[in-house]
């Protein structure tokens, strides 16, 4: 213990030990060295705590400060205990240097102590980073609150509706700008009124506050939380529709309601025009001849279709939705399905994709579809439309026909002449083939050196596009594959299609045309030639008038040019229009020619620079459709044939005079010459029967001679008469029963004679002659036949006919003294007798008249003969045909 | 030439041979006891209408028969012929032509003016006297003319 009180005792002392620097062999380096790091240490430790003290009184809230403190203090205390290290060196105080170790050793103790302690806590603190971080964090919080408090501020004011928020008095708290616009009030203006004072209507003002009041009490609103239609005023009382919903909110104990509303006039307008929209749409969709469809994009079912595409379908509406067009198997081709899903796919619409469709009823239709990918209410849709186009298909198809079954080589080129179509035809005229062609230039059918020309050609067709044929007045040339040029004719037509338009060009090979069109050519010029080589006026002139042909001599007649002739019209020209008279009558002949008559006269025409009488005929020339075509005309100039008709009219009426005096003589001869011989006859007569009894024998003969050849000369006259009559006299033709006329003349014949005669009469050819003619040449044959045969025991007579070629020849056959052919020359003259009257009595007139009528009738006769044999007299006349044109003439 | 008998038949011929004949052939039938001859055709036309030299006939009847010959000086037979035919009084009076012309043309024109038989003359005597005979039986006694 006393070691203890001596030790405070001595506590300052320093005279029981040596500075340290005596004690040991200190260098001064390393005394010094010594010093001043724990000097420097002294001066660390005694810092360290000097700022967390500060630190510490700064920070007005600050955890484990006992634990600072004794830190503090701790380490003041190590830098204490270094201090007295230091001085030492000189103030050898060790006791106050144990007494300040213990103070550390104790202090470090508590401090370890605290630190066990609180060590675990202090670690569960946060460091210094997260603790900045956090600070960041909540920085930026606060920032992002700030922000969108002020976005809340914007959005409130430039709110698209009007924001008003009421307090659950029903003042007016909040007012955004639109609230402004909407209702007129400015915000300052508002501010802390009663909204019913403000922009409730009268009606709903006490029905508001009953309703805020009732919500209040029970906390139920109707209104609330709802959007309803209500009716607001405005600043100048006007009032208007709004749409209108309110929310309670609880703040601070108290509620807050706020409002929105809006102006729905608007909205009411654009409610509106949705409706008009979606009608459209509706009307568009379902009443749409085009087939329209809604799909679902997923499953391909059908959600909607319209009537046309039910309709054409075969299906009803129900039967179609909910179902794919594979359940349905409307497309009976996968691939064409297949084909619009990937142009959706890939462009998100598919246009005038054309496709097959089968209907219920099997039947297939080709339609041009375009679908759309479409968003209808949150499900992904196709939208299709559906045109039928079969019969745009079939008329495709028939266009193929078409162009196959036309006559002629069809080429149709894009505007480019590119080829992109051609028939059979073409490849047969060409000789390439179908895919020789396909794509290449039409310039590759065209010979070079007309490959420029087509090209402008084409220029100006499309310049132009209408049907016509091409290069007109030209010659068109195309070549073929093997080189050779042909001529052609080539007519285009302009064909408009989706693609653009196209040019068809029909190609005719017309090398046969073009000989022919040369042969024609030169039959033209014979025909011309041949015309101009005629001696009358000749010309084709159309029902117009139109001269179309003319040849020289008319040309020469007119005196006009052919160019002038052609552009005169034939009715007009100075030829008959130099007299009004002559004019008519040729307009008259020539409308009656033009109605099918040919017409023929003879009329003063103007010709050779004089007026000549002319026989002008218009023969109408009918068509294939028997109407007349056109008109020829002739004219032949009848000045010399008048001459000649002048000089035969002359002639003929001296011949007529002379025909009239011969007719004079013969009737005087009929009347003049019978009257002596009857008197002569007469008087005889008287003379025998009165004095025929004074007279004797040969007075009585001599007076019979007189008698017969006054009887004789009377004979003579009569069959003279009867002769030169027949040379007057007009035939009658009929048909004459030939064996019916013989009989009866053979009956005449006969009456009076007594001999026996064999007749033989054969059936008869028919006539058509003169009845009364025919008997006459009977009469006289038979007469004959019967005189002559008389000298035979058995006379007899054959009569017969035959039928050659065009006449009938009859035969009168007798067994008589017949003739010496040698002058059967001098049979048919007049007086020519073969026979001395002696022998047979006759004129020498009766086969004289035979001759004479058989010949009228266009008949022949002769006779066959043989002396002491018979004779065969024969006469033919015309058969019926004959006959027939004969009196046509 | 006045003769006041009624005058049963008129025979108009210029050649008087002839008219001999003829008149012969029907005086040999008692047929030409009333006949008057006249060898002119003017004067067979005076005689006929009383004119001329024969004024003073007026209320004498009309002959009952004429004969007629187509030749005859100044007045032909036809001339004659058309104008008794066309006379309301003569028409019935039974006209025959007798005549040698056998010419077509004037028996179609003596039956287109009414003539009532035509007779050509034949040359031989006999059958003219017969032929002659029975003209003037049948026309003048057997046909009963309207105005006898």
């Amino acid at each position: 213990m006393n070691q203890i009180i001596e030790f405070f005792k001595k506590l300052l002392d320093s005279s029981d030990w040596p500075p340290r620097w005596q004690c040991g062999r200190w260098t001064e380096f390393h005394g010094w060295l010594y010093i001043i790091s724990d000097l420097l240490i002294w001066s660390a430790y005694f810092t360290i705590p000097i700022v967390i003290i500060r630190y510490i009184s700064k920070r007005p809230e600050i955890r484990f400060v006992r634990l600072y403190f004794l830190f503090a203090a701790f380490i003041l205390a190590c830098g204490a205990t270094h201090f007295f290290d230091a001085v030492a060196f000189w103030i050898p105080a060790y006791r106050l240097n144990a007494l300040v170790r213990l103070i550390t050793g104790v202090l470090s103790w508590t401090t370890v102590f605290y630190l066990v302690k609180l060590l675990p806590v202090a670690f569960s603190l946060k460091s210094q980073k997260e603790l900045e971080a956090e600070i960041e964090q909540r920085k930026k919080a606060e920032q992002q609150s700030r922000e969108s408090e002020e976005q809340v501020q914007t959005i409130f004011n430039s709110a698209p509706d009007a924001v008003i928020v009421i307090d659950q008095d029903g003042l007016i708290i909040k007012w955004n700008s639109k609230a402004e616009t909407l209702f007129g009030w400015r915000a300052d203006e508002v501010m802390n009124k009663p909204l019913s004072e403000t922009i409730v209507p009268f009606r709903h003002r006490e029905a508001h506050k009953a309703g805020l009041k009732h919500f209040l009490k029970t906390g139920e609103g109707p209104v609330l939380g709802k959007t309803i239609e209500i009716q607001a005023i405005n600043k100048n009382n006007i009032e208007f529709d709004v749409s209108l919903s309110i929310s309670p909110t609880k703040v601070n104990g108290g509620y807050l309601f706020i409002g929105f509303v809006r102006d729905i006039t608007d909205r009411k307008k654009a409610e509106e025009k949705l409706e008009a929209s979606r009608k459209m749409f509706s009307t568009i969709f379902y009443q749409s001849p085009v087939m329209n469809t809604i799909t679902d994009a997923t499953s391909g079912k059908y959600i909607d279709v319209n009537d046309s595409f039910a309709e054409f379908c075969g299906f009803s509406k129900e039967e179609i939705t909910g179902k794919t067009s594979l359940d349905l198997h409307l497309v009976p081709h996968p691939r064409h399905r297949a084909a619009i899903m990937e142009s959706i796919k890939a462009n998100g619409f598919a246009r005038d994709v054309q496709i097959e469709v089968r209907a219920r009823n099997n039947e297939t239709k080709w339609v041009s579809t375009s679908a759309h990918a479409v968003n209808i209410n949150g499900k992904d849709c196709f939208l299709t439309a559906m045109i039928d186009v079969t019969e745009r298909k079939q008329a495709e198809e028939k266009f193929r026909g078409l162009l196959e079954s036309a006559p002629d080589a069809m080429i149709i080129a894009d505007k480019l002449g590119n080829i992109i179509l051609i028939n059979r035809q073409t490849e047969l005229l060409f000789g390439y083939k179908k895919e020789e062609l396909t794509g290449k230039s039409v310039e590759l059918l065209v010979p070079q050196e007309i490959k420029d020309k087509l090209k402008q050609h084409r220029a100006d067709y499309y310049r132009q596009p209408k049907v016509r044929s091409m290069g007109a007045g030209l010659e068109l040339y195309a070549v073929r594959k093997d080189g050779t040029k042909f001529p052609v004719e080539i007519s285009l037509s302009p064909l408009e299609t989706p693609e653009g338009m196209l040019v068809s060009a029909a190609i005719r090979d017309i090398t046969r045309r073009k000989r022919n069109e040369a042969i024609i050519q030169k039959q033209k010029q014979d025909i011309q030639d041949f015309i101009d080589s005629m001696s009358t006026l000749c010309a084709k002139v159309t029902t117009e008038g139109k001269l179309l042909m003319v040849n020289k001599p008319a040309m020469l007649a007119t005196g006009l040019s052919i160019e002038e002739l052609l552009k005169t019209n034939f009715l007009e020209g100075n030829w008959w229009t130099y007299d009004a008279e002559v004019h008519s009558r040729v307009c008259d002949a020539f409308k009656k020619a033009c109605s099918g008559i040919a017409v023929n006269y003879d009329e003063n025409i103007f010709v050779f620079g004089q007026v000549l009488p002319i026989n002008f005929s218009l023969i109408p020339i009918l068509g294939m459709d028997g109407r007349v075509d056109y008109l020829v005309v002739e004219g032949r100039d009848i000045s010399a044939l008048k001459l000649t008709e002048a000089e035969l009219q002359k002639q003929t009426n001296e011949i007529e005079k002379a025909n009239k005096e011969l007719e004079a003589f013969s009737y005087s001869v009929s009347h003049d010459l019978r009257a002596p011989l009857r008197i002569i006859d007469g008087y005889t007569e008287i003379i025998v029967s009165d004095y025929g009894k004074s007279l004797d024998e040969e007075g009585n003969r001599l007076l019979g001679i007189v008698t017969a050849n006054v009887r004789r000369m009377g004979r003579l006259i009569d069959d003279l008469l009867n002769l030169s009559r027949l040379g007057r006299k007009e035939l009658t033709i009929q048909r004459i029963d030939m064996n019916q006329l013989v009989d009866s003349v053979i009956a005449e014949q006969f009456s009076l004679k007594t001999k026996q005669y064999d007749i033989q009469i054969a059936k008869l050819e028919q006539a058509d002659a003169d009845s009364n003619l025919i008997r006459q040449v009977w009469i006289n044959l038979i007469s004959n036949a019967i005189k002559y045969a008389a000298i035979r025991d058995k006379p007899s007579i054959e009569i017969s006919s035959r039928h050659t070629g065009n006449e009938i020849i009859y035969s009168i056959k007798d067994n008589g003294v017949g003739f010496n052919m040698l002058y059967a020359d001098k049979l048919f003259g007049v007086f020519q007798r073969l026979h001395k009257t002696t022998e047979f009595e006759g004129t020498g007139v009766g086969l004289a008249l035979v001759h004479r009528i058989i010949t009228r009738h266009g008949g022949r006769v002769w006779a066959e003969a043989e002396v002491d044999k018979g004779a065969t007299f024969f006469f033919s006349l015309p058969s019926r045909q004959q006959t027939f044109i004969q009196t046509n003439k | 030439m006045t003769d006041y008998n009624p005058i049963e038949i008129l025979f108009i011929e210029d050649n008087h041979h002839e008219a001999e004949l003829t008149i012969r052939s029907l005086k040999k039938h008692n047929l030409a006891n009333t006949l008057k001859h006249i060898d002119d055709g003017a004067e067979a036309l005076d005689f006929i209408f009383c004119k001329g030299i024969y004024s003073d006939r007026v209320n004498s009847p009309y002959p009952k028969l004429i004969i007629l010959d187509l030749k005859l000086p100044k007045v032909d037979g036809l001339e004659i012929l058309r104008k008794l035919k066309a006379d309301e009084q003569t028409r019935l009076i039974p006209v025959v032509v007798l005549t040698s012309s056998q010419e077509e043309r004037d028996v179609v024109e003596s039956y287109k003016l009414g003539v009532n038989s035509y007779i050509v003359k034949p040359v031989n005597f006999e059958t003219f006297s017969t032929a002659v005979a029975d003209l003037g039986l049948y026309w003048f006694i057997l046909n009963h003319s309207p105005n006898s």
